[in-house]
């Protein structure tokens, strides 16, 4: 039977062929197409085709009988999270990284709780400090792991740009935390320390420049962090905290969602093996953890959530 | 493997759009198209059928530059 549709979001000329096709790949065929007035007019065979027609004109971003085009800012991430939190087979090996990470905090956190409340070794009092060492340290070892399982190059300016993200945002979060808990001496070095170090690693890629931009990136978060949660020490550090954590967070998975962009999606088999990863997330919590427990203290230091 | 195509002649998304899904029907996977770079990276598990994908991008009117 014969539909007629109106089409909006038609930008040039290829936008006709784009159309044609579509309709060609559902099994119907174009009767009638007017790109100026946005008219389609297509012999269908059912009802159900007919949907299954208008749903692939939306996906393919243009707008179908009033709907609006589907191409708003948002629109590829959250078709992109949707991909990857249903089980199709695109994406996989994005899952099995973010399944890997979600494991090691779920490992970490119960781990936190077991020395806390039950075996009674670290007090009560750290627990926010070390629920936020937990998932900053997921959250940063996850776009390192994801940044390094591409095998093909990143452009120049990309390397560098990666680089110092996740030198920048492990420095600052290491370095608030350990300020916080350890004081700004003890607090800038371990922020210099993790944040060059991270940034160096994830800069490698891109030689001796990338190096550079990984330790610059350290060496500026990790005292700032360390110099901002001493200098809010008489205000609400926990607050201060729990936004550069979920900024830092927000701003990572935005790196990942570049990565994607410029990269594509990685190969499966060149994913590391996540067993090493989640061991190797989980290790340095327990030693990061430990510092900022029982690390040397400054006079001004972590007293608790007030 | 993965073989990047340098385009010429994509102007808009909709280039994407109508690349990738010629050279999908070519029986590739597309890992990402770009108009403003002018590249489409396919994947493919045998080295015959980048010859397909290549026929299809330059059968829809645009033309193929080298590739790597």
């Amino acid at each position: 039977m014969e539909h007629e549709l109106r089409l909006t979001g038609l930008e040039c000329d290829s936008c006709a062929r784009v159309i044609s096709r579509v309709v060609e790949r559902i099994g119907a065929s174009v009767k009638d197409i007017d790109y100026s007035m946005g008219r389609l007019v297509v012999e269908v065979n059912s009802d159900a085709q007919l949907d299954d027609l208008k749903a692939a004109l939306i996906e393919a971003g243009y707008g179908v009988d009033g709907n609006d085009t589907n191409r708003g800012v948002m629109a590829r991430p959250l078709a992109f999270l949707g991909k990857l939190l249903s089980n199709s087979t695109d994406f996989d090996a994005e899952r099995r990284i973010a399944e890997s990470s979600m494991f090691s905090l779920l490992i970490m956190l119960a781990g936190l709780f077991l020395l806390t409340y039950v075996l009674q070794i670290v007090s009560p009092r750290f627990v926010p400090l070390l629920a936020l060492a937990a998932v900053g340290t997921v959250a940063c070892s996850t776009a390192l792991i994801h940044f390094r399982a591409f095998r093909q190059p990143f452009s120049c300016m990309s390397g560098m740009m990666i680089g110092m993200t996740i030198g920048m945002m492990a420095g600052f979060l290491a370095g608030a935390l350990s300020g916080a808990a350890n004081g700004m001496l003890v607090g800038s070095i371990v922020g210099m320390a993790i944040g060059m170090g991270m940034g160096a690693i994830a800069g490698a890629r891109n030689g001796v420049m990338g190096i550079l931009e990984g330790l610059m990136a350290g060496i500026m978060s990790g005292t700032m962090g360390a110099m901002l949660s001493v200098m809010l020490f008489n205000d609400n550090v926990l607050l201060f905290l729990i936004f550069l954590f979920a900024s830092c967070i927000f701003v990572l998975l935005g790196l990942s969602y570049m990565m994607l962009r410029e990269g594509g999606s990685v190969l499966p088999s060149s994913v590391p093996i996540l067993a090493k990863s989640i061991a190797a997330n989980v290790a340095v919590f327990a030693v990061f953890g430990a510092l900022l427990v029982w690390g040397p203290r400054a006079a001004f230091a972590w007293a608790g959530a007030s | 493997m993965r073989k990047t195509f340098h385009v010429e002649g994509m102007h808009c998304k909709s280039c994407e759009k109508l690349l990738t899904m010629a050279v999908e029907d070519a029986g590739l996977k597309v890992v990402r198209a770009d108009y403003a770079a002018g590249i489409v990276e396919a994947e493919a598990h045998d080295e015959a059928k980048f010859e397909s994908a290549r026929k299809a991008i330059e059968a829809e009117g645009y033309k193929v530059n080298g590739g790597n």
